[in-house]
Formats: C-alpha cells, structure tokens, sequence
C-alpha cells in the first residue's frame, strides 16, 4: 500500500478514534439532557410551575455542554493533531531513514566500487612490487653469496691467524699497531685494545738477544720502514715482558705494499722451547766430546809410545801402519777440538776478553806461526796494510781472532793452486765506513754487526780452487764442504768457516767472500773499531 | 804422583814417565788421592780434574791448605780444555796445566821438566 495513502489511512484511525467517542458521548449527553428538560418541562407544564427556571437551567445545561464537549473535541482534536504530528514526524523520520539507507546504501554502492577499483589498482601495484622484489632478492641474492663469500673468507682468514701458533702483529706506515693476534696478545701479556694505536717501538720492550736495549735504529720495525729495499728483517730478539720476565723470540718483520697503503706485518714465536733444546743437544756434543777425548788419548799414547819404539824395535811396515794410525787420530782429536768450538759458540759459553791489539803486527805473529806449514807447501804470504786511521789499534778478543784468521789462512795454503807462481797469498788491512761494509754484505748480515761508524777490513785472497757459485750459498754452513775441497784435502771437518764466521759475529763483526771458481778466493773479516770503554 | 781414574791412561802415562826415568805412585780416586800423598810425599803431583768421590779442584785446595803439602809441585793433566778451568786451576796454585789430548808422552815430559826446573829455581 503506498506510503502516503497508509499514513493517511492511520492519521483517519486516529483522528476517528480521539473525535467519534466524544460525538457518541457528547450526542448521549445531549440526548439525555434533551430527555431531562423535556421531562422537566412536561413535569414543570403539568405542575403549573414557572418554565422560566427550566429554561433557564436547560440554557446552562447547553451551555455548559457546549462548553464542556467543546472543549473536549478541541482538546481530543488538539491530541489527535499531536499525535498525527507525532507520527508524521516520525513517518517523516522513518522516510527519511528509509532515504538515509537508500543514500547509504548508494554510498556504500559507491564506495564498493570504489573499493574494488582501489583494490584493483592496488593488486597491480602489488605485482609490481613483486616483480621489482624479485628483482632484488636476486640482486640481493647474488649479494648475499659474495657476502657470504666474504665473510667465509674473513672466517677463514680469521681463524687462520687466530690459531696462528706465532704472534702476529699488524702496523700501518707510521710503525702503529693496528691489529694483534690472539697469540701474540697471549705471548706480549697485553690486551689487544691497549696496544692498538701505539707505537710497536714504544709500547712493546724489546732487546737483542744477548739481552741488551736496542738502540734506536737497529728496531726491525724502524729497519724495515726506512729502508728502500729490505723487504724484511729478522732475527733472533728478547721481549721484555710488563712483569720484567725476558722471553727470547725469533721476529720477522715485513713490509707489506698494496695498492698504495703500506703497513708493516711482524710475526714472531717464543723460541725458549728451541733454546733449550739447542743446550740440551749442545751440552750433549759437549759432553761426548769430553769423554771421547780420553780413549782418544789412550789410543795415542800408547801408538807413540809403539812407533817410538819404547817398547821394542818395528820393522817398516809395522811403523807405517802405526804412523797412519797416529794421523788418524790427530784428525779426530782435531774433530773433537772443532765440536767443541761449535757447541761453545752455539750455547754462547764464549767468552769475549777484548784488549788493545796492533792488527798489523798481530797478523804477522800469525803469519810467522803458519809459515812452516806455508814454506813446506810452496807458499808465500804478503801482510800489507792500507788503512787511513793513523793507528790500527783494534779491541778485540785476541784468541778469537787469532782462531779465526789462522783458520782462513789455512784455507788459502791447503786450497792454494797447483803452480808454484800462483801460490801468493796476500793479506791487506783496511779501513771502511758503516755504509761501505754494508754494500759489501749480504743484508741479513746487517743486524748482526755493531752499529758503529768504522770498521776493520782484513783481506785474505788466494789464487786457488775458488768456491763454485752454486756453492756460496752454503759455504758456512756446519759441515759443508765443496766436492773439490774434499778432493784437493780429504780429511777436514766442514766447521772451520762455520766456526769463523761465528767467532767474527760474536766480536760485532761478519765474515763474507768473493770467489770464483778455479780462479781464487777472497774473504773478508769484518770487525768493528770499539773504543776501549776503560780508558778514561 | 800421578792421580788419574781411567786405568788405560794410568799405564800409558806410567810406563812413559818410568821409561823417562821417574818413579810413579798412582792415586784412581779423589778418596785415597790425599792420603796417598800425605803417605807417600811425592815430588810431583799429576793431577786430573774429573775423578771420582773427590774432583781435582777439591784435592788442590786441600793440599795447598795443608803445610806439609803445599809446597809439592802440581801439574794439572786433563782433558778439560776451558779457559775457565785453566784459569781457575792456576789461581788454586797448579803450576802447569796441560790438555791430554794435545799432548803426547814426550811432549809431557819435556813440560813435567819444565815445571822440575822452576820449582827447583824456587827452592
């Protein structure tokens, strides 16, 4: 039924129901009020009574009716028009509603368009995204595994040096720390963090290994940075530890160039161990040497005694064989004589007695001594000397020296050429600076010598089998000897350079060679000029 | 007298100086070594370094403690060849000291006779 008709069907209902009681009791009222005075008039006509009371009565009956039912419809009207307005407002209020749900109802229709036109758009946004997030997941994939790559890399490196047995010590150009191992915080006693960004010279106590300070230019450190072209420097040190404990070490310290940026890589390892099983075996050479010296002398005295024929006459063959005898234990003793010069210097049980000395005259003490053994081989020994310092006044280990020159010049006559001409040895003493010596030694030979500006140059050269260039690199080695020195003297020891060299470094000095094959030798004893610290 | 453990030295030494006309008294141990040459006064005294129950160094002392003794000769024979010990046997008073195996049976004489001669000069 359509809205309006419906509303106007119930505003009738209500207009009806507050009006049609008030007739129906109103027209009972009147009709009971016209029954009443007409009753009256009858009663009052039939009485002879004045009617003018009736009337007048009748007239106030209408007129309160009148008033009264008057009122009552106005007032019921006045109610049912309330009400009517009442439900037209709220018919009103439900139409409007009913147009508010239709609006929204469109709005929602709208925005559910909307919605899916956003949602639309959106869709595609996100598939963009996804496309551009592939795109980078594969980039950060391939990311990913050279990271991966990377890290593993610095894992392995890190372990690497982490687990490194040898301290390992990073430096940038300036000598500054930047990087410690956990060996060498572990070695040094000190924490990674209070070393980093010090100084090495500064920060970590260092001496040689004889346990005195470094002076400042011998640091491996400094060595290696000032210098152009020593890639690495190494030897044996002493750390000096914050609790004052010395801990020898065998340091490298290396330059390290790369793309512009260098830095200074030094690795070092306790060598305590190594130390002490280098005196162990030391002491064992030395003591079998001890006790093998006295069967030795049993031996040959007893064999002296036989070919002196003390207790009996020999014939020929017996004295030979005797003699031969002899010899050979002349070579032993001498072997033994040899080993223990060798684990004397190799535990450092050597004493150095230095004393004011004249080189000159002191070479040609040696040279008189030697020259029995010289003249009976055919050869001639020439002493000169050409230093520029007005004395040649050395401090040195007199018996030292005399062990290690007597050894060279013996070298010169055993090995000296075949023809008589050629048998010259000649001696020549000089005199060089620092920067001299060090052109003339190979480099590792740099940290061996004293630091001191002028040096003594003893020259011994022969014209004999000379050392074959294969063979240089060895020739100090501990019982080396070329094929043609053993040929030319069967019976050496291989330690007379060993032993030379070491004596020469144990007096600050060095021992080096020129030679050529077939054509002769040349060595060189380097010793420094020390100034005698008890004069004055 | 000569005081010397290993017993093929002891022959070889004592055959050589009785043939170089000395008459020997040999002492094997540090033990018997002093009394020995409290026994026996010797002239001479070959003394070696490493003996057993009492070294050489030890003996020496003893003996220039004690003033009968002091005055004897020693000639120290060893085959201890370190400046230290030889510096150390000359301060306790050996006149001599000579390393075995440098040395053979003449040359020790000859250097025994040198040491007869000086202690001789000292009266």
């Amino acid at each position: 039924m359509p809205e309006k008709l419906r509303q106007f069907f119930i505003q009738f209902i209500i207009f009806f129901l507050a009006v049609f009681p008030v007739f129906i009791t109103g027209y009972i009222r009147l009709s009971e009020i016209e029954t009443h005075f007409t009753r009256l008039v009858i009663e009052y006509k039939q009485a002879g009574k004045p009617l003018d009371i009736v009337l007048a009565d009748y007239e106030k009956s209408h007129r309160n009716f009148i008033f009264l039912y008057g009122f009552l419809i106005l007032g019921n009207a006045l109610l049912a028009l309330f009400i009517t307005l009442t439900l037209n407002s709220f018919f009103k209020n439900k139409r409007h509603l009913k147009e508010y749900i239709a609006q929204i109802k469109k709005l929602n229709e709208k925005l559910e368009r909307k919605i899916i036109e956003k949602t639309f758009e959106l869709q595609e946004k996100v598939q963009q995204l996804e496309r551009a997030n592939k795109a980078i997941l594969n980039v950060a994939g391939d990311l990913e595994e050279s990271r991966a790559k990377e890290e593993h890399e610095k894992i392995k490196i890190g372990t690497i040096i982490k687990s490194i047995g040898e301290g390992l010590i990073v430096m940038d150009e300036h000598g500054i720390i930047t990087m410690l191992n956990k060996a060498a915080e572990e070695l040094l006693g000190i924490a990674q963090k209070e070393l980093v960004g010090q100084r090495f010279e500064d920060s970590i106590e260092m001496e040689n290994e004889k346990g005195v300070p470094l002076i400042v230019g011998q640091h491996p450190v400094r060595r290696v940075l000032i210098s152009n072209h020593t890639p690495a420097v190494s030897g044996k040190y002493t750390l000096v530890l914050k609790n004052r404990d010395k801990i020898p070490i065998f340091l490298t310290a290396a330059l390290v160039r790369n793309k512009g940026t260098t830095g200074v890589v030094g690795v070092f390892r306790d060598i305590s161990q190594e130390q002490v099983i280098e005196k162990t075996r030391s002491e064992f050479v030395s003591l079998a040497s001890h006790q093998l010296r006295t069967p030795i002398t049993a031996v040959k005295l007893f064999s002296e005694m036989l070919i002196d024929e003390a207790v009996g006459p020999l014939n020929a063959k017996q004295k030979q064989y005797l003699s031969d005898i002899v010899i050979s234990i002349e070579r032993m003793v001498k072997l033994i004589e040899d080993l223990l010069s060798v684990s004397r210097i190799d535990s450092e049980r050597l004493k150095i007695q230095r004393e004011i000395i004249d080189i000159e005259s002191f070479m040609k003490s040696i040279v008189k001594e030697i020259k029995n053994v010289a003249d009976q081989r055919g050869c001639t020994i020439d002493v000169k000397q050409t230093c520029e310092e007005k004395s040649t006044r050395v401090f040195i280990d007199q018996k030292l020296l005399r062990q290690v020159v007597s050894n060279l010049i013996m070298n010169a006559v055993n090995y000296a050429d075949k023809e008589k001409e050629k048998r010259i040895i000649d001696i020549l003493i000089t005199c060089a600076t620092n920067s001299y010596v060090k052109k003339i030694i190979p480099e590792k030979s740099y940290n061996k010598i004293l630091p001191v500006e002028k040096f003594y140059v003893i020259h011994i050269k022969d014209n004999g089998i000379g050392i074959p260039k294969k063979d240089h690199y060895r020739i100090f080695e501990k019982f080396f000897r070329t094929d043609i020195a053993i040929k030319t003297i069967p019976d050496g020891s291989g330690l007379g350079l060993y032993i030379a060299k070491l004596l020469t470094e144990a007096m600050g000095g060095t021992l080096t060679f020129e030679s050529e094959e077939k054509k002769g030798s040349t060595f060189y004893v380097i010793l420094p000029m020390v100034e005698d610290e008890r004069e004055g | 007298m000569l005081i010397e453990d290993d017993k093929f030295l002891c022959r070889a030494y004592n055959d050589g100086l009785d043939r170089a006309g000395y008459e020997v008294v040999i002492a094997y141990d540090g033990g018997e070594a002093v009394k020995k040459i409290r026994d026996e006064k010797p002239d001479l005294i070959i003394l070696d370094l490493i003996l057993p129950i009492k070294n050489g160094f030890d003996i020496l002392e003893e003996i220039k403690q004690d003033d009968d003794l002091k005055k004897i000769p020693v000639v120290i024979l060893s085959n201890h060849g370190q400046d230290a010990d030889i510096q150390r046997g000359k301060e306790l008073g050996a006149l001599d000291y000579l390393v075995k195996a440098n040395f053979s049976m003449k040359e020790v004489v000859d250097r025994l006779q040198d040491v007869f001669a000086r202690s001789a000069k000292k009266g």
